[in-house]
């Protein structure tokens, strides 16, 4: 077993920190300041996550994101931008060097080894989940979990969703679609095609219990040994650094 | 002196994440590009480093496939092929000569 950290849950800070703390631990990894490192997070508040490469003015309704509080922000990985609700899901980021493991050179099984901790985990709550290439998890052919990555150096920061609960008519209230009845057809998809772990298990299933569940779910995948630890002080610097570029329209915006 | 504004969004191919170009032709010369979409790419710098390698080139499918394959070959790219975008890039800076 190789010795991996795992960081205390961020539940408070706002999705800018979030995101800022995702980049500081990739370059700290990246610079051999810090250890392969996994953590787990959820929003305080809703927000909407934009892909690197995507038009935010184009792909979020801006206006009624302003008018209700809700963060835009664009994150490190590419995808398209997603709802992310406080009460629905839990978030991780796993950082680790490729040669950890001789699968994570290559993207297509990097993204199968990473996900294998969340179907491990999934297992241990008693669901069949599957790895459904390119880099979702499903349980009984339903998405339950979305995943992306970028690299940095020969460095993997792999972060994704866990969707707990789901609500499909919510994920796309702050979403740009060109036509109501796309809007329609859209979420009838997401009823047909997502699923939640409540569902899923037809009963409520505990943050907690799915954090717990995933932790042993990546040290079953990863041959990972978790020690508790919290962000270096350079770490902490860093991502202070990063929230003055995450926090700016000049970031959110730049596409 | 001729200034052709373009856009034009869609899926990169059937199984591909969405593209979406727009920028300007001047004198029949790409003078400005940006590429968005949902597709991945990294290093993140590389579409930075594409939109670039575009940038005077003319809207022609096997100048910018040349350009575009040189400028991802070291790159992991997930959602379209440097086909894709060079059609689309000639799509969308020929639709409005029709």
């Amino acid at each position: 077993m190789v010795r991996f950290r795992l960081l205390p849950k961020d539940f408070k800070a706002n999705s800018f920190m979030k995101m800022a703390v995702d980049e500081a631990v990739m370059v700290s990894v990246a610079s051999g300041l810090s250890p392969n490192t996994l953590r787990f997070y959820r929003w305080k508040e809703p927000a909407v996550s934009v892909g690197y490469f995507q038009e935010a003015e184009k792909v979020v309704n801006v206006g009624l994101c302003r008018k209700d509080g809700v963060e835009i922000f664009r994150r490190l990985t590419g995808g398209g931008a997603v709802y992310k609700d406080p009460l629905g899901e839990l978030n991780y980021s796993v950082v680790v060097r490729d040669d950890f493991d001789p699968r994570l050179k290559d993207v297509l099984s990097s993204y199968d080894l990473l996900c294998r901790g969340i179907v491990l985990g999934l297992e241990k709550l008693s669901l069949k989940a599957e790895f459904a290439p390119i880099n979702d998890v499903l349980v009984m052919g339903r998405k339950v979990s979305g995943n992306a990555q970028t690299r940095l150096k020969g460095v993997i920061l792999q972060h994704g969703t866990i969707l707990i609960d789901v609500d499909p008519e919510k994920m796309f209230t702050y979403l740009n679609v060109n036509d109501e009845k796309i809007r329609g057809k859209m979420i009838s998809n997401v009823k047909e095609r997502v699923t939640s772990l409540n569902d899923s298990l037809k009963k409520r299933v505990s943050f907690l219990d799915v954090e717990h569940a995933l932790i042993l779910g990546f040290s079953e995948a990863l041959g990972a040994d978790f020690f508790y630890d919290k962000l270096s002080l350079y770490e902490k610097k860093l991502a202070s650094d990063l929230y003055n570029k995450y926090s700016k329209d000049s970031w959110n915006f730049w596409r | 002196m001729r200034i052709l504004k373009f856009r034009l969004e869609r899926k990169a191919n059937p199984n591909g994440k969405i593209v979406c170009v727009s920028g300007d032709v001047l004198n029949g010369v790409i003078f400005d590009i940006k590429i968005c979409g949902d597709f991945f790419l990294f290093p993140n710098e590389k579409i930075v480093d594409l939109e670039n390698g575009i940038k005077g080139l003319a809207p022609d499918y096997d100048v910018l496939l040349k350009v575009i394959s040189e400028v991802v070959c070291d790159a992991y790219v997930m959602g379209f092929t440097p086909k894709d975008l060079s059609e689309i890039i000639c799509e969308a800076c020929n639709k409005d000569k029709k």
